[in-house]
């Protein structure tokens, strides 16, 4: 059903469409502003609501064709793991969206710049969430990893700031990057290009999935930052705290897990890697995040760390679903495991965020905030509630969702017996025990009586990690704590009423194996499981009380990425790429100008000699081909020209002058489309030339090298060019796949353009998901099948040159009109930043960069790799013209 | 260059050639033409009014920003292309037609459409906006 694809499509959008609308209406109209970006995730709810009342969950919907050569299409799957992420991503989005009203109060500059970000991440995650087609999918991941970018490095003058947005970026892009891999491996090698559809041919245990699964997982592992990836999680925290919330608790971190929660059906049980890779590595991330996690001061710090190590315990709940308990996967409500991490986790950042708001982020500093004023009790009290969520107190969903996960390796034991699930256990008990000392020591430090001397923390507002701006009071201020007092409350609903959870949230359940009611606190009873609770709390009581581990521990792994990077650009980059990229025009145009002479000399296997003149040339009369021999003298006597002018304003305006030539050729052989652009593209390129040549430092003369070897390859290369032009008009090319209407055979592809560029001569009816471009018309009701349209390849135009370019290959030509926009925005923003320091500098690089007056212009011939600096223009122009200093130059050499 | 001659020239040069641009972008499917070398001709219109009159000159004749410009003709292009998926064909899947305008003579005059004319208005402003931008950034540069 297209209808169906349609509405999931439109709650993907919609969060985008909301986001592009805010940037229309005034910056200062903050309140509508709120209004039309909380439109964005109810749209995205309602229609998802409607989607699940109307067709239920895991309807197929239909797949409709985007670009069916690249196997892209609008393949959906709302399946319940799917439901349940767009159902999560929206819903925390109303309440991110209320709570960066609250956090950016009335800096309508922030507000104006944030949403339109952040609603282009929800339509990112909601994409991810609900895609089957793997380009799709692919598609909205990425999407995924740019937004997040953005939204990381938002305080753009904070060069930590961005260097940690760029830290994140190049670790999930590049483990992105693996994913296509994998995804396109997968599709090739399997046939498959959708999940759903993978599900149902299923795969065997061979190397080519095995390859693929350790590519996809790659992109899975970095997205969810397990070990050693971990560093870019806790370096995001440089985000303002509405985007921590957002991307640490329910959304970005979770893709990760989400890959391999949609793969598991299908890999876990065929796979032996699948537990072996990725039990020990997720209960690795999840002990060593939450052993990090206690040793930090800064809130977000801590929480950061903490969502580690939950993630590692998703990824171990989704390994030991590869085992198998009285006959059904050992996975237990995994959906359950991931809502409750976000129902505890976005609060807690939320009313970080909100305690460094009014005060400060670092813990120490806190010491009896609770008895400061009213908000401070209120926030405290909700941090605290929340926190209890994270130490997965009993009565909250959080301790039933804990025991599950002890459940899971119990099971998994029981039928294995394998010594293996003892470290797990150790594993398990261990993070229980870090997260609960955790809570012990948050409460200590905010319900302990205040020192009178510590009190002056109360003044220092202008904490680092919090933007000056104006606060907002009243009821808009209380938006700081109610969105995380709201989601917090679902953990003691869930945790306390009976039936809450079933009602509220467990119809989205994917795998509701073992229990017919979801379990409440007084359900629990005496077991392994239960003994690990225990042992874990009361260890975690323990060591919160304790003076162990107090210390602050900088994770080592803090260091890869600044080391990579380093390496890349400093050792690695200069020495191997240097060798290469020289930096040296003749260098790179003499290289490909040999490959080129070789690939012609390898194609025809050498035989030179044996080249004959190809048949089926037509050569004219020399009467009619008079006017066209003045005219290629012309070009000739410029390339010649060429070499011997040595001033590059000079040679700029000589080869224009053999590209007016060459459009005259055009228009004498009845090409006036291609006069006409050549002449305007002339001109064009004549003054960008020169434009760009007058920024240039003089050139000291030098006496050109290697003569003989150059005039030896310009003449070799003129030699191939002219032979393949020649051979191109004349020789026969391939068979044509189209065929004539009547059944011929078109024998070159000019010839199909020629017949069909007005009226599809060649119309065919063939069916609407095997046709890629070209005209379409819909046949009359009841003429052909359903899903038959009429190809009518008839582009409705008789300027051929034209059709192909708006038509047949339309698909090229928006590509080149993106090319031609980015290089624009290049143009504009380098040369805006040149302007403001003067030269160009890479704000991720990790040293300083030299001054702009210490460069001498000979070092422009090898500029170093991590920045270019180029100096100022320091020709002498005074005049109000412009283009006055440049012509001047060139008729003056 | 601000001479007489030429800002006299301009006046009556730069004019004609937006018009002989609209010219040939609706032409551009029948005849010799179309939205790339359309944009071009009317760049370089607009290039030269910016030599002869200066930047704030060209400011005050464009509309928009390059920027926008480019902008608005990646949009355009690209809701072309997404316009077919609505009606459930692949992305950028043409059509075309004619539509009858009545005359007062009595007959009718036919005027051909097609959907590809917004994606080549695309085209007109997308390279429009980037020549006349890069050439002006550069130019400031210059400056």
């Amino acid at each position: 059903m297209t209808q169906a694809t349609w509405i999931l499509m439109a709650a993907i959008v919609a969060p985008l469409f909301c986001g592009l609308l805010t940037l229309i209406i005034p910056r200062k109209a903050i309140t509508l502003r709120l209004i039309i970006a909380l439109a964005g995730p109810i749209t995205a709810l309602w229609l998802l609501g409607y989607f699940t009342r109307t067709y239920g969950i895991g309807f197929e919907t239909a797949d409709i064709a985007w670009m069916p050569t690249l196997q892209l299409n609008l393949a959906l799957n709302a399946d319940h793991l799917g439901m349940f992420f767009a159902y999560l991503v929206s819903g925390i989005g109303v309440c991110i969206v209320l709570y960066a009203r609250g956090y950016f109060g009335r800096d309508a500059d922030s507000l104006y710049r944030f949403y339109p970000c952040l609603m282009m991440f929800m339509t990112a995650m909601l994409g991810v969430a609900l895609s089957d087609n793997y380009m799709l999918l692919m598609l909205f991941w990425e999407m995924t990893s740019v937004s997040s970018f953005l939204l990381i490095g938002w305080n753009y003058n904070d060069s930590q700031a961005v260097r940690n947005a760029m830290q994140a970026f190049v670790v999930t892009a590049g483990g992105g990057l693996c994913m296509l891999a994998g995804l396109i491996f997968l599709g090739v090698h399997t046939g498959e290009w959708t999940i759903t559809g993978l599900d149902a041919a299923g795969v065997a245990n061979t190397t080519p999935v095995l390859v693929c699964f350790l590519l996809i997982f790659m992109g899975a592992a970095t997205k969810s930052a397990q070990m050693p990836f971990q560093f870019w999680l806790p370096g995001a925290m440089a985000a303002p705290t509405p985007v921590s919330a957002y991307l640490h608790s329910a959304t970005m971190v979770k893709a990760g897990v989400f890959i391999v929660g949609r793969f598991w059906p299908i890999l876990a049980a065929v796979l032996p890697i699948w537990p072996m890779l990725i039990i020990p590595l997720g209960a690795m991330t999840m002990v060593y995040g939450a052993f990090v996690a206690i040793q930090k001061t800064d809130l977000k710090q801590i929480f950061a760390y903490t969502t580690v190590s939950q993630l590692g315990l998703l990824m171990t709940m989704y390994g030991l679903s590869a085992f198998e308990y009285q006959g059904e996967p050992n996975l237990i409500w995994d959906v359950t495991q991931i809502l409750n991490h976000a129902l505890y986790k976005a609060p807690l950042f939320i009313l970080a965020g909100a305690i460094g708001h009014v005060a400060t982020r670092e813990l120490p500093d806190l010491k009896g905030f609770f008895y400061r004023d009213r908000t401070a009790k209120i926030l405290t009290i909700f941090l605290l509630l929340a926190g209890y969520g994270l130490a997965a107190g009993p009565f909250t969903l959080s301790f039933t969702a804990k025991e599950m996960f002890f459940y899971q390796i119990y099971h998994a034991y029981a039928e294995t017996h394998s010594l293996w699930f003892w470290p797990l256990i150790a594993a398990g008990i261990a993070t229980g025990m870090f997260n609960v000392a955790i809570f012990i020591r948050l409460a200590t430090t905010l319900l302990a009586k205040p020192d009178p001397q510590t009190d002056q923390a109360h003044d220092d507002h202008g904490h680092s990690s919090h933007g000056e701006h104006e606060h907002e009071t009243g009821i808009w201020a209380t938006l700081l704590w109610v969105p995380g007092a709201f989601i917090v409350s679902f953990q003691y609903i869930c945790g306390i009423i009976p039936h809450a959870y079933e009602t509220l949230f467990g119809w989205l359940e994917s795998s509701p194996y073992y229990f017919d009611h979801f379990p409440m606190t007084w359900h629990a009873h005496l077991g392994i499981p239960l003994y690990m609770s225990l042992i874990a709390m009361t260890l975690g009581i323990a060591l919160g009380f304790s003076g162990l581990l107090r210390k602050t521990f900088k994770d080592p792994c803090d260091g890869l990425y600044v080391q990579f990077y380093e390496t890349i650009t400093k050792d690695l980059g200069p020495t191997t790429f240097g060798w290469v990229q020289r930096g040296h025009a003749g260098f790179y145009i003499g290289s490909i100008m040999v490959a080129l002479v070789a690939l012609f000399l390898w194609s025809i296997g050498g035989d030179v000699l044996g080249l004959r003149w190809p048949d089926g040339v037509e050569l004219e009369p020399a009467k009619s081909l008079f006017p066209g021999y003045l005219l290629t003298a012309l070009v000739c006597f410029a390339a010649i020209l060429l070499p011997t002018v040595i001033d590059r304003a000079s040679r700029v305006l000589v080869l224009g002058s053999c590209g007016f030539a060459v459009s005259g050729v055009y228009y004498l052989y009845k090409a006036p489309d291609l006069a006409l652009t050549q002449l305007s593209i002339e001109i064009v390129s004549l003054i960008l030339f020169l434009l760009v040549l007058s920024l240039l430092p003089e050139q000291p003369f030098k006496r050109r090298a290697w003569v003989f070897p150059r005039m030896a390859i310009a003449v070799a290369v003129g030699a191939v060019m002219f032979w393949l032009t020649l051979t191109s008009t004349a020789v026969n090319r391939p068979t044509m796949p189209y065929r004539t209407a009547v059944g011929g055979n078109i024998e070159h592809l000019g010839h199909y353009f020629l017949r069909n560029a007005h009226h599809g001569m060649d119309t065919k009816h063939v069916n609407a998901d095997s046709l890629y471009g070209g005209v379409v018309e819909r046949p009359a009701h009841g003429e052909y099948a359903e899903n038959q349209v009429m190809l009518h390849p008839g582009g409705g135009g008789n300027n051929v040159v034209n059709v192909i370019l708006v038509d047949f290959r339309g698909f090229d030509t928006m590509g080149e009109i993106t090319v031609l926009g980015l290089a624009v925005l290049g143009v504009w923003t380098l040369l805006k930043r040149r302007k403001k320091t003067g030269g160009f500098s890479d704000p991720s690089s990790y040293h300083d960069h030299k001054d702009i007056k210490d460069v001498n212009p000979a070092d422009m011939e090898s500029p170093p790799y991590h920045s270019i600096n180029i100096p100022a223009p320091n020709g002498p122009d005074t005049e109000n013209n412009v283009f006055a200093n440049t012509t001047d130059r060139s008729l003056n050499s | 260059m601000r001479t007489l001659i030429l800002q006299t020239a301009v006046r009556a040069i730069v004019p004609l050639s937006l018009v002989f641009a609209m010219f040939i972008y609706f032409k551009g499917h029948q005849l010799p033409g179309g939205g790339f070398v359309a944009g071009l001709v009317a760049a370089v219109a607009l290039i030269v009014h910016r030599m002869s009159y200066g930047t704030q000159s060209l400011r005050r004749m464009l509309p928009c920003s390059e920027r926008t410009m480019v902008a608005i003709g990646l949009t355009l292009a690209l809701s072309t292309g997404i316009g077919a998926l609505f009606v459930g064909l692949p992305f950028l899947t043409s059509t075309h037609g004619y539509i009858h305008l009545p005359t007062t003579t009595g007959t009718s005059y036919e005027f051909e459409w097609a959907s590809v004319m917004i994606f080549d208005l695309g085209v007109f402003l997308v390279v429009t906006g980037v020549v006349v931008g890069m050439i002006d950034c550069l130019a400031k540069e210059v400056h």
